[in-house]
């Protein structure tokens, strides 16, 4: 039978995939170059088995355009598009059912944490159950969660299996648990590739803390002491060979790829803190000023300076304008004028980590580990905070939340039992202040929900229309339309990706177009159409499409017609001429 | 600790201390600021005849000051130190310097008060860089600071004795007033900081009635020495500042809430969620919230350079560490009286919320004493918990590697800190404070003793040449308040002064002649033909600020 506790959480994971959902198919987003680059390839590899260049599906990095993708994220797309049919929002649906299960994953992962530690000083459950359901509640309602559930950002995949592989880790004995954590890190990394990193780091830490936890019991029954050390050892050994074999082995096909080294070289080339340069010109700098003595030459070292930027980027991610207001400053990565997490739960992070560092001191420092070694690599390049890098965070933190909703919740029930109160409640019929909270929750996280979805489906195309590439679907539209009328086609759009449109809506299929991919993975034409920087040479009739920005020079009698292309949100965005010398 | 090394301890602090806030007080940071120069002219001009330089008698509200009025406190905070020692850099910053040292001073005392541990308390304000950086210019929020710190501990005090309650109550009146009297911000948070003391006391109190009946003539005390303000507040000496600093006098809410409204239709739900008031409500929230920034608190501080080193935040670097624990620590394990501190650091966040310019290291400097002695608090709980958690290992003095450990890190990081402001510091901001009128001034001051019938022309590129003028050659104080009536003005700026001439534009010279002229670089070509280069004025980094020109013909 279903207890009360347990039918709530149902309801909250009922609430978390309405949201989704509601959004998802109300938000009429348009699809940014990485998730259209991914289209086309899942379009290509439902049509033909190939992606856009004419490999093999089951390759370990896409060349995509020129950019170099993992496959994972592909896969997972191809396999629902071979069942529900191709659409334009099969690249975001991966990420919605990931959003939904995330629900149920991070509560169990709650309640397991905390309910490891509690047992062991012989407390009941109920503490861990609250700690589950409140972290429900948590990324239920986050926009952080619920924003990379409804967008098709392949990390949101990797940290989900990142999670569900340190899950394992924790609930089950370390023997088989440390091998499946290491497949879902082999799957994580197969998704976003910065996890590559963390997910040993993560892995130690995951062991750590096992092993932490499980010698607190095995103390705990001193008869079967002696005998559950020896015998963890012996798992440790074991998991942990396995483990790193899998691990290794897993990689092996992604490091033999022949794309291999393009796409280290591209991952690098972002401007990070990897850099020394700029940290020994300031150092320089900071020494000549200061009079280049021997103490200054150690006081403002390089690495000091690389150090103290590294450590600023991390504490950025914990800014709290940025967690509960604003959000990340990339219109792409979370709806503006909201933060990661609903402002009404900032109270329960700081008790969570009161109560964590009480209760469960040992889950506390093993979620703080997993939040900043899930930080770090975010934190490397140069523009943060960053929440699509730091997703990874996501889990921990809302856990962290959970832990906080459930003091607060036995706190509440023992400040209920204090005279006062109790007094006034007998009045009233039993319980009375349990349906009152219950009423509040549920009016606060309705009230949240609406807000968010209202933001979504009325609001957000216009604030991140460009951020979305809004109006590049009716342009590739507009120009295959005119594409067999003979008369050449010149786009403007100031964007040389623009072209995975038009491989996107063309009726024709992928692999039709895939000799015309040889200008770095890219193309600039296909028939009839030439996607330009700027006019320079020019046929006596043609078509001309420019960004609405700019005013092409043209001659009155030249111009024949003009057409305005809007997005969906009706916002002009293009203007397409057709001119006749 | 035994009490010889405690005294011992006490007085490295106090040397430290003196030696952090009184050396090269004039040269640290390296020219006066414009506000700096025009409050230490006021404060000579209510010396020597009892005006200001505009020829207001004794001001009680506010000094007006390039247009804008600026509480009087400071003013006369600073006129023992001008009458002894001069119109000079040093006489101006001395009340802010000795300001600084109450702050050290007071911040131990409340510790002591709130059980927490006055060395550690004294120690970490000493080599605070936020406390350094604000008690080494003419701030007055730095004295505001120290006044409401003091009334605080007083307030504190006067709970505690009983015999001389009155007078400890009277005194934190005393000391609140005066601190409303002296900074903008404080007209709010202390009047709040006050109002939730009284609450604490009567709640406290086991005879609530005998308790008001104590309180009573304090308050009355208090709204007697408030009413003045509250009269004024009207009045632009009062209002313009706020008028000024607002964000209710931002438009783009507005214009912003329309917007969202009629993109839905003007729905209910949007009429709610995005009504002006909601996004004012958001505009605050964001504002406060970007005084937590831990970039800004720990990283890089204030974007204004005289605000901040830039290389360090307001605490160093790992003190998110102790703030983070003391805030929890505080808020549920704390009594009464530390909570205070969380309540002090909420109202001095009031007026900052409500003002545009956010994070502001200055108008959020009344809360440094309560963020310094939460961070004290962290640190003394992760001892406790450090020795508590390692108790077991009893040969190894974890206790004491720990402490050695903090001491080494602040050194290290005060090292930095100090030798980073003291060099790099000082030199790269010699713009941001104005470097070079002193130099100029002397230039100037030694041709018209030349020549005093000279006509001299001064570039106002880098703002208000004719109070540093009077600043650096103090200047008669009568003679400038009769220039008053007839001077053109800009803002409350003096446009010329006897034979002086502060121009905008090379084009504003028309009607005059100079027989002097000092320019910027940028300017330099425009006078070159008529006009022979006769000094330069070179910042510490090596560009020109000022040349300094005289007409061809006279040099004939």
């Amino acid at each position: 039978m279903l207890t009360k506790l347990t039918l709530f959480m149902w309801l909250i994971i009922l609430f978390g995939a309405a949201l989704r959902v509601y959004i998802f198919t109300h938000n009429q987003l348009d699809f940014y170059w990485d998730e259209v680059a991914m289209l086309v390839d899942v379009r290509s590899i439902l049509e033909s088995g190939t992606d856009m260049h004419g490999t093999a599906w089951y390759q370990t990095i896409f060349p995509s355009y020129g950019d170099f993708k993992l496959p994972l994220y592909i896969w997972v797309a191809s396999a629902i598009g071979s069942i529900v049919g191709f659409s334009l929002n099969l690249i975001r649906l991966p990420n919605l059912l990931v959003g939904i299960l995330m629900i149920p994953l991070v509560a169990l992962f709650a309640k397991t944490l905390v309910s490891t530690e509690e047992n062991a000083k012989k407390h009941n459950s109920h503490f861990a159950q609250l700690a589950g359901i409140w972290t429900a509640i948590t990324i239920a309602s986050a926009p952080w969660a619920v924003h990379f559930s409804v967008t098709g950002f392949e990390s949101h995949l990797g940290q989900f299996l990142i999670t569900v592989g340190l899950f394992i880790l924790i609930s089950k004995k370390i023997r088989w648990s440390l091998p499946i954590a290491a497949l879902f890190g082999v799957l994580g990394v197969y998704s976003y590739y910065a996890y590559r990193y963390i997910f040993l780091a993560l892995l130690v830490l995951g062991t750590f803390y096992k092993l932490w936890t499980t010698s607190v019991s095995g103390l705990d029954q001193k008869k079967s002491s002696r005998k559950t050390k020896t015998g963890i050892l012996i798992d440790l050994a074991i998991g942990g060979i396995l483990a790193v074999t899998l691990f290794t082995t897993g990689l092996q096909p992604l490091l033999k790829s022949p794309w291999y080294s393009s796409f280290e070289q591209v991952r690098l080339s972002a401007d990070s803190n990897l850099s020394i340069e700029p940290f020994v010109h300031q150092a320089n700098e900071l020494r000549m000023n200061a009079g280049n003595t021997i103490s200054d030459r150690f006081l403002f070292h390089p690495q000091m300076l690389r150090g103290i930027s590294i450590y600023s980027n991390v504490l950025s991610h914990l800014d709290l304008q940025y967690l509960f207001s604003s959000g990340d400053s990339n219109p792409r990565h979370g709806p503006p004028a909201f933060g990661l997490f609903p402002l009404f739960l900032l109270p329960l992070l700081i008790i969570g980590l009161y109560s964590g560092y009480k209760r469960a001191p040992k889950a506390l420092l093993f979620l703080l580990g997993w939040w900043l070694l899930s930080v770090i690599p975010a934190s490397i390049p140069l523009e943060s905070p960053h929440a699509l890098r730091s997703l990874g965070a996501l889990a921990p933190l809302t856990i962290l939340f959970g832990i906080g909703g459930a003091e607060s919740t036995v706190w509440l029930q023992s400040f209920n039992k204090k005279q006062f109160f109790k007094k006034f409640f007998n009045q009233l019929p039993s319980h009375t202040s349990s349906l009152l909270a219950l009423i509040f929750v549920v009016g606060v996280l309705t009230a949240h929900g609406g807000q968010l979805a209202q933001y979504y489906t009325t609001y957000y195309r216009y604030d991140a229309g460009k951020a979305w590439q809004a109006g590049y679907s009716e342009l590739a539209l507009a120009a295959l339309e005119l594409q067999d009328n003979d008369v050449p086609i010149f786009l403007v759009p100031s964007d040389d990706r623009f072209y995975l449109w038009l491989l996107l809506h063309s009726s024709k299929p992928v692999s039709k177009h895939t000799p015309l991919l040889t200008e770095n993975f890219r193309t600039s034409s296909l028939p009839n159409i030439s996607i330009v920087n700027e006019m320079t040479d020019s046929p006596d009739a043609y078509w001309l499409a420019t960004t609405i920005e700019m005013k092409p020079d043209i001659l009155s009698d030249q111009l024949i017609a003009a057409k305005v292309i809007a997005d969906s949100c009706e916002i002009e965005r293009f203007t397409l001429y057709k001119i006749q010398k | 600790m035994k009490k010889n090394s405690v005294i011992f301890l006490f007085a490295v602090i106090a040397v430290l201390a003196i030696w952090t806030r009184l050396s090269q007080l004039d040269s640290l940071p390296i020219a006066p600021y414009w506000e700096e120069a025009a409050l230490g002219y006021d404060a000579y001009s209510l010396l020597k005849t009892g005006k200001d330089h505009h020829g207001n008698p004794w001001p009680i509200l506010a000094i007006e000051s390039f247009g804008d009025w600026k509480p009087s406190g400071y003013f006369y905070a600073a006129i023992p130190s001008i009458a002894l020692f001069d119109l000079t850099v040093f006489a101006v910053r001395l009340p802010s310097a000795i300001a600084g040292l109450a702050i050290i001073a007071g911040v131990g005392v409340l510790a002591y008060q709130l059980k927490g541990n006055a060395l550690l308390a004294v120690f970490l304000t000493t080599i605070s860089p936020w406390a350094i950086l604000f008690s080494r210019a003419a701030w007055e929020v730095n004295v505001s600071t120290a006044l409401i710190l003091w009334g605080v501990i007083f307030s504190l005090k006067s709970m505690k004795s009983s015999r001389r309650r009155q007078i400890y109550l009277f005194s934190s009146v005393i000391l609140f007033i005066f601190s409303i009297y002296t900074y903008h911000a404080t007209r709010v948070i202390a009047p709040l900081l006050l109002g939730s003391l009284i609450l604490y006391q009567l709640f406290d109190a086991k005879n609530k009635q005998s308790a008001t009946f104590r309180i009573l003539p304090s308050a009355i005390l208090f709204m007697a020495l408030f009413l003045p303000l509250l009269i004024a507040v009207k009045n632009p000496q009062v209002s313009q500042r706020f008028q000024e600093t607002s964000i209710f006098s931002d438009l783009d809410i507005i214009v912003e809430s329309n917007e969202r409204r009629e993109r839905a239709d003007y729905s209910l739900v949007s009429t709610v969620l995005y009504n002006r008031y909601a996004l004012f409500g958001r505009e605050i929230l964001n504002n406060a919230l970007d005084h937590l920034n831990p970039q800004f608190l720990f990283i890089s501080g204030d974007e204004n350079p005289r605000h901040s080193t830039g290389l360090f935040g307001l605490l160093y670097h790992f003190e998110i560490v102790f703030l983070i624990i003391g805030f929890i620590y505080i808020l549920i394990q704390g009594s009464t009286k530390q909570r205070f501190l969380l309540i002090w650091i909420l109202i001095t966040l009031i007026p900052v919320s409500l003002s545009k310019a956010t994070p502001h290291a200055l108008r959020f400097l009344p809360a440094l004493p309560a963020v310094i002695l939460l961070s004290h608090f962290g640190i003394i709980k992760l001892l406790s918990w450090i020795e508590h958690t390692f108790s077991q290992l009893e040969k190894l003095p974890v206790k004491n590697l720990a402490l050695l450990c903090l001491v080494g890190l602040y050194t290290a990081s005060f090292s930095v800190f100090w030798r980073h402001y003291s060099t790099t510091y000082r030199i790269k901001t010699a713009s941001e404070w104005q470097y070079g009128y002193e130099e100029l001034m002397t230039v100037v001051h030694d041709y018209r003793k030349s020549d005093q019938t000279a006509q001299i022309a001064i570039s106002r590129k880098y703002g208000r040449p004719a109070m540093y003028y009077w600043f650096f050659t103090k200047a008669n104080p009568t003679d400038v308040q009769n220039a008053e009536t007839s001077a053109p003005m800009d803002q409350g700026e003096f446009l010329a002064y006897q034979n002086l001439y502060f121009f905008t534009e090379i084009k504003d010279l028309e009607n005059v002649q100079p027989s002097l002229i000092a320019v910027t670089p940028a300017e330099r070509p425009m006078i070159e033909n008529e006009y022979r280069e006769i000094h330069q004025i070179v910042s510490p980094t090596g560009e020109i600020i000022w040349n300094i020109f005289e007409h061809k013909d006279l040099s004939l």
